[in-house]
């Protein structure tokens, strides 16, 4: 066992040579390697943290965002709502006024037609009640209406109180007015004639009488002047007589109703 | 065996052509040897490290080598508690060499330079040298020869006695393991032939592998007493994982050489 020198030196040349070189192309490219490695794991942890981080955040975001979504939806739900409510009643309210409208108009209709019904009722009965008695009159007492009405204004010129008169008669002679009889009949002269008679006699003499025949007067006579108006007619009866209809009219209808 | 059974004598730094010209007249197995072993070396890197990859994705080759130098790496880290990147080099290289230099061990023909003495007292002249040289750059040259006297200038020659001794023991240790495991060798082959010796063999490996690492950890220990000691105290603060150094370890960079030549003394 002894130290061959020449070897010795060459050997510590030798191991300073393979350091050298494993420094060259093991140790140094090798961790190199593993440090590129490790720094890009590190930068891709990194990315992955900051990306994680950019998800969460955007996810809160998001999450905000649906949130105020909901929230706009659930108000804009509730005033869709509300309006909807509010179109419905007010439309609602508009149709009620409408069908009260049509209903009143209805009501007015029928109470038109009710009273055009009892218009004519009440001509149609005046005409034939009239008719009926002029008939009646004449064939069991050979008695004439017309000449019963007469009387009958006669009858109420003469009970006109004594003021009234004077009132009348003064009011006649300053309006100069002409004095104007009129009748549902055609009156003959003799009737004429005794018409003015019992002008003349109850009220006065000093005035002019025009006659004028109408048919609506029913069975009546009225005479008009100077702002007065005395009258008789049938229009009492016929006033009862449509009260009376109006009424079971007016039953049957709320019985229809009902 | 040169000279029959009665002589066993290994000596691979004969001159393979003593006849040959004024430099390869020069040339035996050590150096041969040895230059087989770095070209596999260097090879074996050339050829991995030349196509690296730094994706997650990894050669087998590469794999290897990381694997290796991580370890390497780990190791040194452990002994000094210091960066290894200035000790890798060195430290690496040393166990990379006797390491496969007792591996190749196993082929027929192939005499491990570790088995020559002035192999091993070459390497350990290296870590001889190279200890200072870490302590000097590591600390200063004032610092780094103030070790030596202390606690006390009497210990001056105890602790150059103690450099002396210990490399001659990192190179006798070396040479005499891997001497031994083929003088053991050739001994068996003679009285019996077969499957023994291949046992031996590959006792060998595992005894070459210990020696590399032996040989390397101890080299680290003395270049790191030789370095930090003024860093003691914050490796010592620090979660030390070195099993090798007792807890109640003294300070001074001897007594630690003492301690890690104990261990030695043991292996």
């Amino acid at each position: 066992m002894e130290i061959n020198w020449t070897t010795f030196t060459a050997q510590i040349i030798n191991f300073l040579i393979l350091a050298w070189l494993l420094k060259r192309f093991l140790y140094g490219p090798i961790v190199r390697a593993m440090e590129d490695r490790e720094k890009k794991i590190a930068d891709q942890q990194d990315e992955v943290i900051f990306a994680r981080q950019n998800a969460e955040q955007e996810a809160a975001e998001y999450r905000k965002r649906k949130e105020e979504l909901d929230h706009t939806f659930e108000e804009l739900f509730a005033k869709a709502g509300y309006e909807v409510e509010q179109w419905k009643e007010k439309h609602l309210q508009q149709a009620r006024e409408e069908v009260d409208q049509a209903r009143k108009e209805w009501y007015r209709s029928i109470e038109r037609e009710r009273n055009t019904f009892l218009h004519d009722l009440r001509q149609r009965a005046g005409q034939q009640v009239y008719s009926m008695t002029r008939r009646i009159l004449t064939k069991l007492c050979q008695a004439s209406l017309e000449r019963q009405i007469i009387e009958a204004f006669a009858e109420r010129l003469q009970q006109i109180h004594e003021g009234k008169r004077n009132e009348i008669v003064a009011a006649i002679r300053n309006s100069h007015d002409r004095l104007l009889i009129e009748t549902a009949f055609s009156l003959t002269d003799e009737d004429a004639r005794k018409i003015e008679s019992i002008i003349h006699e109850y009220l006065t003499d000093e005035i002019e009488i025009d006659f004028k025949v109408v048919p609506e007067l029913i069975c009546g006579i009225e005479m008009k002047t100077a702002g007065f108006k005395i009258a008789w007619s049938v229009d009492e009866t016929l006033e009862e007589l449509e009260g009376e209809f109006s009424t079971a009219l007016d039953a049957a209808i709320s019985k229809g109703r009902e | 065996m040169k000279n029959g059974t009665s002589h066993i004598q290994i000596n691979i730094d004969v001159p393979l052509w003593p006849d040959g010209p004024v430099v390869v007249n020069q040339l035996n197995g050590t150096v041969l040897y040895t230059w087989v072993v770095m070209v596999v070396l260097v090879l074996v890197s050339y050829l991995v490290t030349r196509n690296l990859s730094s994706r997650t994705t990894l050669s087998r080759g590469q794999n290897l080598l990381e694997v290796l130098v991580t370890s390497l790496k780990n190791q040194i880290r452990e002994v000094s508690q210091q960066d290894p990147g200035p000790y890798l080099p060195f430290v690496g290289t040393l166990f990379l060499f006797i390491a496969m230099s007792n591996l190749l061990a196993i082929i027929p023909g192939f005499q491990p330079p570790t088995a020559s003495l002035s192999t091993t007292a070459a390497l350990a002249t290296c870590v001889f040298v190279a200890v200072p040289l870490f302590g000097i750059a590591s600390q200063g040259i004032g610092n780094y020869l103030k070790q030596y006297i202390q606690p006390s200038v009497f210990i001056l020659p105890f602790n150059i006695i103690g450099e002396l001794s210990r490399t001659l023991a990192l190179a006798v240790r070396l040479y005499g393991n891997m001497m031994s495991g083929a003088v053991i060798g050739m001994i068996l082959l003679g009285f019996v032939p077969l499957f023994v010796p291949v046992v031996m063999q590959m006792f060998g490996l595992m005894t070459g592998i210990i020696q590399a690492y032996i040989f390397a950890v101890l080299a680290m220990v003395y270049i790191a007493s030789a370095s930090q000691t003024h860093h003691r105290p914050t490796a010592r603060n620090q979660s030390s994982s070195v099993s090798r150094t007792a807890p109640d370890e003294p300070q001074h960079p001897t007594s630690h050489d003492s301690q890690s030549l104990t261990h030695e003394g043991d292996l």
